[in-house]
């Protein structure tokens, strides 16, 4: 399987158990080399625990923590079972004698400060790849959706424009329900320092959502990328606002630019 | 966008909501018994249920529920808290127990794959949040038509595969899966709060 695991049901099938082994199979070779789905397997799997939350809750009895508590205690008598025998104490014995113990410990504190730089040095050129591939990683996920988007049948090509003058600024929405959004802007004026350009979804029902704030370039040009929408919403509009800065939950300021579906 | 007086105070409670579960877990790393009766207080009710309604049987139950705490005993100090949240993750391990308990079927590396399959983001929560989360949860197990809700109920509580559950409902293979589908679909709706 090399695409990535589209639809978050089968994470959930899958954290549910009720793959059978050929799907399951297939999926957790894919699992293996992509970080990105382990996380939405991570987040499938936790809202499998949290379903069990909306049971009929029902108290265990009192006695159940009180031997849980027990066995702790067992575990801990356990943990703390003498290491050395009498036979390793007289292999050891020889620290006994101070200055040699002394030199001992003097060695392995260079050793060990030694051994920590490098550990350290490594830690840190690890810690930069990973940062580095997870960039990438999200970089090239971000690049596949908006591909996706812009080649799927199912996307639809809305134009935007002003209401009042159809020669220009002008805009593009590419949208699909599942997908997500892709937005373009030319020849928007630049926004005063306190007002930014925010993009409306209008849904065939219900009030405005907002796709994002943005601002243009200094050539009039602007771009939302895959805001975050709720799923699922038809839509029967697309327009453009000016507003005040930092954005608006409901639309105020004038129409800059719409579109119908 | 600016954040709102609201908005910092909504984070100001997720911090210490979820905050407390780490630190509980610090402390059990360290070996402090009380911490792990503080915990059992808090999730052995919500564990307990599930893992009842799973075995069917009281006295499997209190043994599974002690064996769950009893892993995360061992297990502490190894606990990144980092990674997420403890609740969904005790529930999920409780459940891999009590559906192993139930197909007589023990998988050692239930628990290795449980430690890391924490969510990294995003299902924090406040008490608030998590009781208006429980509702929905539970408005939309209500929510399902019969024919979706034993789908759910074999495939959650006694572990079923589709085909599995095919057989036992005489339904066929492609039907299971849509409509098993539809069903989380649905289900997954009410964690979107």
């Amino acid at each position: 399987m090399n695409e990535h695991l589209q639809f978050d049901e089968d994470f959930e099938l899958y954290a549910l158990g009720a793959l059978d082994a050929d799907e399951r199979s297939a999926f957790e070779a894919h699992l293996a080399s992509c970080e990105m789905c382990k996380q939405k397997l991570a987040a499938a799997q936790q809202r499998m625990g949290l379903i069990a939350t909306a049971l009929q809750q029902t108290d265990p009895p009192s006695h159940v923590k009180n031997a849980l508590l027990q066995r702790i205690r067992q575990e801990s008598r356990m943990d703390h079972t003498p290491a050395f025998t009498p036979a390793h104490q007289s292999f050891w014995s020889f620290l006994k004698l101070p200055m040699l113990a002394w030199g001992c410990v003097a060695l392995i504190a260079v050793v060990a400060l030694v051994l920590a730089n490098k550990t350290q040095d490594l830690q840190h050129r690890l810690n930069t790849l990973q940062a580095e591939m997870q960039t990438q990683q999200a970089a090239n996920a971000m690049n596949r959706r908006v591909a996706d988007l812009l080649t799927s049948p199912q996307t639809q090509h809305v134009a935007l424009k002003q209401p009042t003058d159809a020669t220009k600024p002008e805009g593009r929405v590419y949208y699909q329900q599942k997908q997500g959004l892709l937005f373009y802007a030319a020849n928007l004026p630049a926004a005063s320092a306190d007002h930014v350009y925010q993009l409306w979804l209008v849904p065939t029902e219900g009030a405005p959502i907002s796709a994002g704030t943005f601002q243009t370039n200094a050539q009039g040009e602007a771009s939302v990328i895959l805001p975050t929408l709720p799923a699922g919403v038809t839509a029967k509009a697309f327009a453009v606002t000016l507003e005040p800065a930092g954005g608006v939950p409901q639309p105020t300021g004038p129409k800059v630019l719409l579109g119908l579906v | 966008m600016a954040l709102q007086g609201h908005d910092l105070q909504v984070i100001s409670q997720m911090i210490d909501g979820d905050g407390e579960d780490a630190t509980l877990m610090r402390r059990i790393a360290e070996r402090d018994e009380s911490a792990l009766a503080l915990l059992y207080d808090r999730h052995a009710t919500s564990a307990y249920s599930l893992i009842r309604r799973i075995v069917q049987d009281e006295a499997a139950a209190e043994e599974i529920l002690q064996d769950v705490f009893l892993h995360i005993w061992k297990i502490a100090p190894r606990f990144d808290e980092a990674r997420g949240q403890l609740r969904g993750w005790l529930l999920v391990m409780a459940r891999n127990r009590a559906l192993s308990h139930l197909r007589k079927r023990q998988d050692a590396h239930a628990d290795e794959l449980d430690l890391d399959a924490i969510a990294v983001t995003g299902m924090q929560e406040t008490v608030a949040a998590q009781n208006e989360m429980t509702a929905k949860i539970r408005s939309a197990l209500e929510e399902l038509p019969p024919e979706l809700s034993q789908l759910f109920e074999l495939a959650y509580f006694e572990g079923m595969t589709h085909s599995e559950i095919a057989k036992r409902t005489g339904q066929p293979l492609g039907t299971v899966k849509t409509r098993l589908r539809s069903g989380l679909t649905n289900l997954r709706r009410a964690f979107q709060l």
